[in-house]
């Protein structure tokens, strides 16, 4: 049995799943929108566990399990982890959420679980099958957490829009695995099809082909620029807690695929394919951070910095394999509590005065300025600027791309990322300095999903565990960089793929 | 000419004719006949390549339940025939675009010494891509034992993963369409078909006293 | 590439079936009673005249049996071919499948808890 430790923290998740199902069919409490606490705690530790089990999987030897199928290494282990740590805190920003709205929290940490599990499989899959599979089973739980709240129609919407391109995608992705199968030699293993693809250069037409279906599958996945439009309507439309989810881990799980694809499978086509990458990141970084620029509305602006977000990502995973990786992990890591805390605080206002509009955070300061302060911290993180761990994740990123002379693109992004400075400015200076104008009442703007929340807010003005998450993000993202050089050090250990020097 | 062309012939015309008459039928439930007929002569095909098991699945899975789901989207979403009567070459430019690539795929594939473009600038070495006969793998026990001896033994993640997907699945279809809440007050057929003569007495006797 | 030599029963099932359906239509266009009639063409509608179309709108409700309908196909797709080889894979898979349907059957009793099987 002792082969299956590779497996284990996605195994802890499954039991986690079902305790979790079966925590919610046989709880008898009849009032609907008080469950949830149990559920919520089950989950909380799976997570938690299967983060532990990861840590302690951290130091071994890469290897090979399940007949070849997944790859248990350092990078791989990395993304779990951060997969795992962006649900666990996405769990802990559903509950207050939902039950101010009056929708049941089960079923979404159920989502949420199962999403985690093919997320993480997907980091770790060294295989079509298990790729796709994985894929699919991120994919059809993130649909369905866009969709959560049905009674709202914005959600509904979202989530259809969402379900039509990203079952296109998954065509394509299906359709450039099976090029790949066919190229591989019938193999479905990657180090096998890289090893073919490196052995017969001579049809590269076809394995472009291959190359560019896998990539439009993975670009919409991960949002990024010419794949980017559903973005922002998803993330305006679906719950909140969702948006999250969508923001950090499911694009944690589809850089991670994109990484082992790029530099496993297509090494062969290397500095072209690296190319087309810097391209995707390019156009994800100017077209994120100047259509941000312009939005009114705190989630579809969060939205576009998260295109422009991973836009910075790409550019790391662009680098050959052996400069990339740290730097990307890095960024990665930091951008998971920035993000989060930014959700949070978006979460905790939305749930406080009742909308999403920058508009309407304008004087929230005088009020609220715990709240603000901690939105501040994380903005000003993922806008990199110096005491905070987003400006240390940054500068570490660009460096790499300098060394690796993408001259270009690092000019670029540390362009955008002085843009991105306006539009994090502009969110922090409507809270501190403007006056709180008559605005609509909450309870005329609210969605008709939240027609719950007058008795709800009377009773605790600050939901717990949304708080508690937001100081861990907050904190995290302002006392890392203390820790930087030794949190480096580690990163630049995790260095590779298994079996992947060709 | 072998059993084999003839039916080839005549699955794949029969399957080429109604997946057209599925893009121009008016009545759009036509146009979900027209996807079953589509699917029955694919699973033809399918045997014809000996590749049976997904034969059955396509009749069980494809024509059993996914057409019908069609047919429910259908009646669900009252669309009447005048509507549908739109403009169809509206599309022709993006379909025809992408049908056209898929054409030159499979001409990459199977015939690429007939085309110049495409031929390979290594001709000795490889003349024709290095893909598989994959049917000539699996000819000698019939493929869904050959599925079966797989699936259980080296690829039982798969299976476990697949149910999870299944779980999920339903759970997220039942969370999205049921419409049950705690506002209407509705028939509980059961208690009511279980309440006792006895008890019923019972209970306002005591509520009385 | 002759698959035939394998598939002779299924071929001589296959022919069996093609005339099946033609022969049920047949015995009904010979044994039924035959009228023709104005009244004969009209829709029956419990001896009321039809209003409308006959294309009416179905309620959302049947479509979640379709998809639970669905969900349980393709559970039975996953174990036919256990069914096929199950003396040669062992007990091991005896367990696979069972826990298979142990988690599809959190399914069932999830789908029976909220209430999705019942009408209304």
């Amino acid at each position: 049995m002792l082969q299956f430790a590779p497996i284990v923290p996605e195994a802890i998740l499954t039991i986690s799943l079902i305790c979790v199902c079966f925590a919610d069919l046989f709880q008898t409490k009849k009032v609907f929108y008080k469950k949830g606490w149990e559920t919520i705690w089950i989950a909380a530790l799976g997570l938690l566990l299967s983060i532990i089990a990861l840590v302690w999987r951290l130091p071994q030897p890469p290897s090979l399990i399940l007949g070849g199928a997944f790859a248990e290494d350092s990078l791989g282990i990395a993304f779990r982890l951060i997969i795992a740590m962006g649900s666990f805190i996405c769990i802990f920003l559903c509950l207050d959420y939902f039950q101010m709205g009056g929708t049941p929290a089960a079923e979404f940490t159920i989502f949420v679980l199962a999403s985690t599990i093919g997320g993480m499989l997907l980091s770790g899959s060294n295989d079509l099958v298990l790729a796709f599979v994985a894929f699919e089973c991120l994919s059809l739980n993130s649909y369905l957490l866009a969709g959560y709240t049905r009674k709202d129609l914005r959600s509904q919407e979202s989530a259809a829009k969402y379900l039509i391109l990203g079952s296109a995608s998954s065509c394509a992705l299906a359709y450039g695995f099976s090029w790949l199968y066919g190229l591989g030699g019938g193999s479905t293993s990657f180090q096998e099809i890289g090893f073919a693809l490196n052995q017969y250069p001579s049809v590269p037409f076809a394995t472009w082909i291959a190359f560019l279906l896998v990539f439009f599958g993975i670009g919409f996945k991960l949002s990024a620029a010419p794949f980017h439009q559903w973005a922002p309507d998803v993330y305006e439309g679906s719950p909140t807690p969702s948006a999250a989810f969508l923001s950090v881990s499911s694009k944690a799980a589809g850089l991670a695929i994109a990484a082992r694809l790029l530099w496993v499978v297509f090494s062969s086509l290397q500095p072209q394919a690296g190319q087309i990458v810097q391209l995707l990141a390019i156009l994800s970084m100017l077209v994120g951070n100047l259509i941000a620029a312009s939005q009114s509305h705190m989630k579809r602006m969060l939205a576009y910095s998260s295109i422009g977000q991973i836009g910075y990502l790409l550019l790391a995973l662009s680098l050959e394999h052996g400069q990339g990786q740290s730097s990307l992990m890095l960024y990665l890591g930091t951008y998971v509590f920035m993000n989060m805390g930014a959700f949070a605080c978006t979460i905790l206002l939305s749930l406080q005065i009742g909308t999403d509009s920058i508009r309407s955070y304008a004087g929230l300061f005088q009020t609220k300025p715990w709240i603000c302060g901690c939105l501040s911290l994380c903005l000003l993180s993922l806008a990199g600027l110096p005491p905070l761990v987003g400006f240390f994740g940054k500068t570490y990123l660009f460096w790499a791309a300098w060394q690796g002379q993408l001259y270009i693109p690092t000019i670029i992004g540390v362009f955008t990322s002085a843009l991105s400075l306006y539009y994090y400015l502009r969110v922090i200076r409507i809270m501190f300095t403007r006056e709180a104008k008559g605005t609509l009442s909450w309870q005329q703007i609210a969605l008709p999903a939240h027609k719950e929340i007058s008795f709800s807010l009377e009773k605790k003005d600050t939901p717990p565990l949304l708080t508690l998450t937001l100081v861990l993000c907050a904190s995290t993202v302002s006392l890392f960089s203390f820790v930087i050089g030794p949190l480096t050090s580690i990163v630049n250990d995790l260095s590779f793929f298994y079996n992947d020097g060709f | 000419m072998t059993i084999e062309t003839v039916l080839f012939s005549l699955f794949s015309s029969i399957a080429l004719i109604s997946g057209l008459m599925v893009i121009r039928a008016k009545n759009p439930i036509h146009s979900v006949l027209f996807l079953i007929l589509v699917f029955c002569n694919v699973s033809g095909l399918l045997v014809l390549l000996g590749v049976e098991f997904f034969a059955m699945i396509f009749l069980v899975v494809y024509v059993g339940a996914i057409a019908v789901l069609f047919l429910f989207v259908v009646m669900m979403l009252n669309i009447q025939i005048a509507e549908m009567q739109e403009n169809v070459l509206r599309y022709l430019p993006v379909g025809g675009m992408v049908g056209l690539i898929f054409l030159l795929e499979i001409f990459l594939v199977i015939e690429n010494d007939l085309i110049p473009v495409f031929q390979l600038t290594d001709s000795t070495a490889h003349s024709a891509l290095n893909f598989e006969m994959f049917v000539n793998k699996i000819q000698s026990i019939p493929n869904i034992e050959a599925i079966g001896q797989i699936l259980y033994t080296h690829s039982f993640y798969f299976f476990i993963l697949a149910s999870l997907i299944l779980l999920v699945a339903m759970i997220g279809a039942i969370v999205l369409t049921m419409h049950k809440t705690t506002l209407v007050k509705r028939q509980e057929v059961f208690k009511q078909n279980a309440i006792d003569f006895a008890k019923t007495i019972h209970k306002i006797r005591s509520a009385q006293e | 590439m002759n698959h035939f030599p394998i598939h002779g029963p299924f071929v001589a099932f296959l022919g069996l079936l093609c005339l099946v359906p033609p022969g049920a239509v047949a015995i009904s266009w010979l044994l039924a009673p035959r009228t023709q009639g104005a009244e004969k063409r009209t829709t029956y509608e419990s001896g009321i005249e039809p209003v409308g179309e006959a294309w009416i709108q179905f309620s959302v409700r049947y479509y979640m049996y379709a998809l639970v309908f669905v969900i349980f196909d393709v559970e039975t797709m996953f174990l036919y071919p256990w069914a096929v080889v199950f003396d040669r894979v062992g007990a091991l898979a005896l367990l696979e499948v069972c826990l298979f349907l142990f988690i599809l059957l959190i399914g069932l009793v999830y789908a029976w808890r909220k209430g999705a099987l019942e009408w209304l």
